[in-house]
């Protein structure tokens, strides 16, 4: 009887690596986040550090060599070892797409194997595009398309949905109810629920790429791992020669072909080759196997598996147009005037290099305790889409916090400590006398002045004398930029008392990152 | 539900009026470490001067106009003080009010 033990079989161990790794991802990912210290122990950025897709792109765009991101070569190296094991052992957004897949895919979806290629020649083109100034790689990148679409739209969902229903039972449920229910709530914003409810830029379309990309799996099983994922795309080329793989079916296999069927990346061909780069070692193969021929090994002189059939015309137009898109950047507006209202946090890198480092990853909006960044949409351009600005209306740049650069996975915005933080200058304010209540009607306001955080305040007052809106003649305190001590941090619009527009406005102008920005009035 | 921004017009007056609505029973203001300049945000450290007190007092007028004497200003000098004593919330007389060192 002790053989009762039961052997779990291999595609089982893979699925308790997946659940392993979805819940190491969630804990970093809740992780993320300010909890009333000034220094973040864990963040999700680890698995972007990882993640080979970013690394190059990222290093292409700056060309240099980014330290934070030298962890993916790891990736690579396990790779050439072991095969494409990242997708089908690691991936978060590959665990959930396995695991949506019975909500979504169509029956009898086919296994179509013709899309296969277009993940190559997407990634051709993303890092072609990236070396030559269009750094597009983290709309697609698996990690940034899954942490945006939890950071701006999940997460803060289920925030909403604990609040909502503690709230009704809080103010409408008997005593004995509350007992219960205050604690549970008590625990889970302690452990789950973020820090403080926020809003976030482009929630809806982060949740619609993020639903896209699952919903994908209606056109057959991990259709965006098999078709679309450059990241993907990157590790295949790599596995393709891995030292250890599946080696399948022989001629002199029964030639069922059921491994063929459960395949759930297509990657096994007629004759029951296991083309390496495209298994992502899922193993479901294994068992299937009438004659148990399937087995995971030294791979060396094994049959490599039909290679994904690459057009080598489509391959050249795609590292062509990759090359050749980002000619057509320096013709537009911006290129010779920047949007004014395009703040940066603080630490960010001069324009280019930043938006060729940022990977389009969120956690910098996820962790702002003034909840002032926000998702860009076409103000940087085409290729700015997701990156990070201050909108001062919605919050504030808090003075002495410098979270955004601790979560930074490439440094698109650098590791500030508090000092460099404070002299961080991101733009500046100039005051709008037309709307301002003590130039145009004559009440006494001080709130700007109040809030401007500067140990020197770069808000101070003239007195003045003017005429009230009743005509009464008033001694007020108006209030004035000085420019040297402006570090543009937005509290100050922010917290003007008028609905509507601020009084006091906040523009990029003057800001220390950008070599025009050295003098106050910029030039 | 009145806004911030109405809150802070005529604020003397405001305060004044919110004592109204949540009667104290006990008026506790720390002085430890108070700001002479530059508050309430931020700042500079120069601008900070210790004291080490703490003033307690049933009478939240009396406190306040205690309090006032931290800053080497006169009662009268601060609306919400005056707008409170007028409303017969407490007293703002500084002789008039007795306090104990503990």
């Amino acid at each position: 009887m002790r053989r009762k033990v039961s052997k779990l079989s291999p595609s089982r161990w893979r699925q308790i690596s997946q659940l392993v790794f979805l819940g190491f991802f969630l804990f970093l990912f809740v992780k993320t986040d300010y909890s009333g210290s000034d220094e973040l122990t864990w963040a999700v950025n680890i698995l972007f550090r990882i993640d080979p897709l970013l690394a190059v792109t990222a290093m292409a765009a700056g060309k240099t060599i980014i330290a934070l991101m030298l962890p993916a070569a790891i990736t690579l190296a396990l790779t050439v070892l072991f095969g494409r094991f990242f997708c089908g052992w690691i991936c978060p957004l590959g665990t959930l797409i396995d695991g949506s897949r019975r909500l979504v895919e169509r029956s009898g979806a086919g296994r179509e194997r013709d899309g296969r290629r277009f993940k190559y020649y997407l990634l051709f083109f993303l890092l072609a595009a990236s070396l030559f100034g269009l750094p597009l790689a983290g709309y697609l990148d698996p990690f940034s398309i899954l942490v945006r679409g939890l950071t701006f739209a999940v997460h803060p969902a289920l925030d909403h949905a604990a609040t909502s229903f503690f709230t009704l039972t809080y103010q409408h449920g008997p005593a004995w109810l509350n007992i219960v229910t205050e604690p549970v709530y008590a625990v889970l914003k302690e452990s789950v629920l973020p820090f403080a409810a926020k809003v976030y830029g482009l929630a809806v379309v982060s949740l619609l790429v993020l639903i896209a990309v699952l919903g994908l799996g209606f056109f057959g099983r991990r259709f965006f791992c098999r078709a679309l994922c450059p990241l993907g795309a990157l590790l295949a080329l790599f596995s393709r020669y891995s030292l250890f793989r599946l080696t399948g079916g022989s001629p002199e296999c029964a030639g069922c072909r059921q491994c063929r069927t459960v395949c759930r990346m297509a990657a096994i061909d007629n004759e029951r080759n296991i083309a390496a780069a495209e298994c992502i070692l899922c193993l479901d193969c294994l068992p299937s196997c009438p004659k148990s021929l399937i087995h995971y090994g030294w791979g060396r002189g094994a049959n490599r598996g039909e290679a994904v059939d690459l057009s080598r015309r489509a391959a050249i137009a795609s590292l062509a147009a990759g090359m050749l898109s980002p000619l057509v950047l320096p013709s537009r507006l911006l290129a010779r005037h920047a949007d004014p209202q395009l703040i940066r946090p603080p630490g960010a890198c001069a324009e280019e290099e930043f938006l060729g480092r940022c990977v389009r990853c969120g956690e910098c909006m996820k962790v702002c305790i003034g909840n002032a960044l926000h998702s860009t949409w076409l103000e940087a351009g085409l290729e700015g889409i997701f990156s990070p600005r201050l909108i001062s209306r919605i919050g504030y740049c808090e003075f002495n916090c410098t979270l955004c650069g601790q979560v930074c996975p490439t440094g698109a915005i650098r590791r500030l400590n508090r000092q460099e933080k404070h002299a961080t200058i991101i733009g500046r304010a100039y005051i709008d006398r037309n709307r301002c209540l003590p130039f145009t009607d004559g009440v006494p306001c001080i709130v700007c002045e109040e809030h401007c955080p500067t140990p020197d305040k770069a808000i101070k007052f003239r007195e003045a004398e003017v005429a009230n809106s009743r005509g009464e003649t008033v001694r007020l305190l108006q209030p004035y930029i000085v420019g040297e001590l402006c570090i543009g941090c937005g509290i100050c619009e922010n917290k003007c008392p008028l609905s509507g527009e601020a009084a006091v406005v906040v523009t990029a102008a003057g800001q220390s990152r950008e070599s025009s920005g050295t003098t106050i009035y910029g030039y | 539900m009145a806004t911030r921004g109405s809150l802070h017009h005529n604020l003397g007056q405001s305060l004044a009026d919110l004592a109204t609505v949540i009667r104290p029973k006990l008026t506790v203001v720390d002085a430890t470490r108070i700001l002479l300049r530059n508050g309430p945000q931020g700042g500079n450290v120069d601008d900070v001067r210790r004291f080490d007190t703490l003033i307690a007092s049933a009478d939240p007028v009396a406190a306040d106009a205690y309090a006032t004497t931290l800053f080497e200003l006169e009662p009268g000098d601060i609306e919400a003080t005056v707008a409170a004593f007028e409303m017969g919330l407490g007293e703002m007389d500084l002789a008039r009010i007795k306090v104990v060192t503990a």
